[in-house]
């Protein structure tokens, strides 16, 4: 199998929003969303500024977010389950809703739950979505994380084969890249595990500054590596 | 993409924990589904403890639909299924899982979603140990989504046989949410029915057997689409849906019947109206549902109608949408209400089946007769 390629994004953000996003005139009521679908819209909307040429229309997204909507569920539940714009948002798939209005696109989209290990299965789903060639074009893992202090939107846009690979640039000036590869191994890492390999700087120096990060073992044999330019 | 089929499947519901029970109903025009509960807002009050644990209640629920499926299956077939468990993928469909469970505690622990302890203890008391596991929540249309994913599975060869289990249960978190967007009918649901006033509640859970080929029906096609337009409704000119249906095989492949989403809530319905009409209006294909009889069942309603679609394939009988009594004059699709023209027995080589849910998720299934649905289940 040749490698996937993969590009990693980020967002951290407060909610509820401090002021009017760019998007408010495509979202009905966009203060009514809860921080997820918020999170998504707003987490699209700076990835695209900043990476235009990478988020163009996907052929699928696999929306994968560890706890589901608890959070959403339980304040609705509290609050005396009387508010129907706080129990919309008590499905995990309908954060997407939001994100497909700003994005202005529709197609395939599927909600995918396994905890603790959410976020690794739908990156193998991914992987394996691109080597059947089921679907055409990119597939976006798109995921919500709720922080001690906040959120955290991320997705990973998993290119077809054969697309060239995508390079993150850093302020060092160096780049990194992400890729997916096939291997014999299986695991059992979760989505914590992956959460620390992301944030960890661990790597052994190749010489001419060159850097090599340890992979990261997916679930089916596949490993997502790290790599800098 | 690859064959499909449909190896056997079983069903719980409230018209009894079998296929039979709920095909009886179907056939009879026995309306089984019950006006809600009112439960109290005060969240405090919802657990009973004398009752037992939703995940419980729900694990019943999968094991009855689980046995009538293994009841389905020719001996042969079921050792290789539940004996050979290297090669078995199992995708539970639902939209809230085990929420009634946690969501009324005042300091509940957040973590993990309420889907997987479900799976994981269906699992363990069915005595199996599937390869791949996984579960999908996309609203009302995630029975058909958790297919077209088992469809993948079986296409990648990673497993030979992927059992799609769907359950969903009306307990007081759903109840009171849904009477929040005043979407409950009053009375009882009245599909495409002229002064429909909403839906009814239901519980289910469903047991579909994929396999790469043969079966008693085949997946001819099967698509989902999400659109960006609203959390509720869909789209006046249900174009997500359209998009669905072609994905589907529609309308180059005309079905025998539809069995419509139908919800019984005064939108939906016309949206379903409008785009049924728009793909197959010259050819007047008889639309039936399954919402009135067994209430709406969520996460597992278009597995419910998977089976429904089956049983019309096998006995090549239909049924209508008996609480319907006068069809809304303002549709032009050809509803089989509860006084319309039937025939028995009912011709059937394809089966259309819609589905809509929350977050402007839209999907649909072509199901087609295969040689061996001649077969008795």
């Amino acid at each position: 199998m040749k490698s996937i390629p993969v590009h990693f994004l980020s967002f951290r953000f407060t909610h509820p929003a401090e002021k009017e996003p760019a998007w408010k005139g495509t979202v009905e009521r966009w203060y009514q969303l809860d921080a997820f679908a918020y999170g998504l819209a707003e987490a699209y909307t700076v990835w695209k500024r900043e990476n235009a040429e990478l988020l163009s229309a996907p052929g699928m997204i696999l929306l994968a977010s560890p706890q589901a909507s608890n959070q959403t569920d339980f304040q609705f539940a509290q609050s005396g389950a009387a508010s129907p714009a706080k129990f919309v948002h008590t499905l995990p798939n309908v954060r997407c809703s939001s994100l497909c209005q700003v994005m202005e696109w529709s197609g395939p989209v599927l909600c995918l739950q396994k905890d603790p290990f959410t976020q690794v299965h739908a990156l193998r789903e991914a992987a394996a979505f691109v080597e059947s060639g089921a679907i055409t074009g990119a597939i976006w893992v798109v995921s919500v994380f709720a922080l001690k202090n906040g959120y955290e939107a991320q997705g990973f846009v998993v290119f077809p084969h054969g697309s060239p690979h995508k390079f993150t640039p850093s302020k060092s000036g160096r780049e990194t890249g992400f890729e997916i590869r096939k291997t014999a191994q299986n695991s059992l890492q979760t989505d914590g595990d992956l959460q620390e390999w992301l944030n960890s700087g661990d790597h052994k120096d190749l010489g001419g500054g060159v850097k090599e990060f340890p992979e990261f073992s997916l679930p089916g044999g596949y490993q997502l590596r790290k790599f800098v330019s | 993409m690859s064959r499909c089929g449909i190896l056997s499947y079983g069903c719980s519901s409230a018209a009894g924990p079998s296929v039979s029970a709920f095909w009886k109903a179907l056939r009879s025009g026995t309306d089984h589904a019950r006006p809600s509960p009112g439960f109290s807002s005060s969240v405090s009050s919802w657990p009973d403890s004398s009752s037992i644990s939703a995940t419980d209640l729900l694990v019943r629920h999968l094991l009855f639909a689980w046995k009538d499926c293994l009841d389905g299956l020719p001996g042969n077939l079921k050792d290789g299924v539940v004996f050979h468990p290297g090669r078995l993928g199992v995708i539970l469909a639902s939209t809230k899982g085990c929420i009634d469970d946690w969501v009324w505690q005042q300091n509940p622990d957040l973590s993990g979603d309420p889907y997987g302890p479900l799976l994981e203890k269906f699992i363990i008391a069915a005595e199996l140990s599937p390869l791949e596991t996984i579960c999908v929540s996309n609203a009302c249309a995630s029975s058909l989504t958790a297919t077209l994913l088992g469809r993948e599975w079986l296409s990648q060869n990673r497993v030979d046989h992927v059992l799609v289990l769907a359950v969903d249960r009306a307990g007081p978190f759903v109840h009171k949410g849904f009477e929040t967007l005043r979407v409950v009918s009053s009375s009882v649901s009245r599909p495409f029915g002229k002064g429909r006033d909403g839906l009814c509640l239901g519980d289910a859970a469903a047991a579909i057997l994929l396999c790469r080929e043969g079966g008693l029906s085949e997946i001819e096609g099967i698509a989902t689409d999400t659109e960006g337009f609203a959390v509720t409704r869909p789209e006046q000119s249900g174009s997500s849906l359209r998009r669905a249906c072609l994905g589907a095989g529609a309308p180059h492949r005309v079905p025998d019947l539809i069995i419509a989403h139908g919800t019984g809530t005064v939108i939906n319905d016309q949206v379903e109206d409008d785009v049924m009409t728009a793909l197959f209006g010259e050819h007047k294909i008889p639309v039936t549902g399954t919402k009135w009889s067994i209430g709406h069942t969520l996460g597992a309603s278009a597995a419910m109608d998977v089976i429904a679609g089956c049983e019309v394939l096998r006995t090549q009988s239909a049924f209508r949408i008996a609480n319907t009594q006068e069809v809304d004059p303002q549709l032009r699709g050809n509803y089989l209400s509860a006084n319309a023209d039937l025939a028995d027995p009912f011709h059937a080589e394809r089966i259309l089946i819609s589905s809509l849910g929350f977050g402007g998720v839209h999907a649909a299934m072509m199901l087609r007769k295969s040689p061996v649905t001649e077969i008795q289940k």
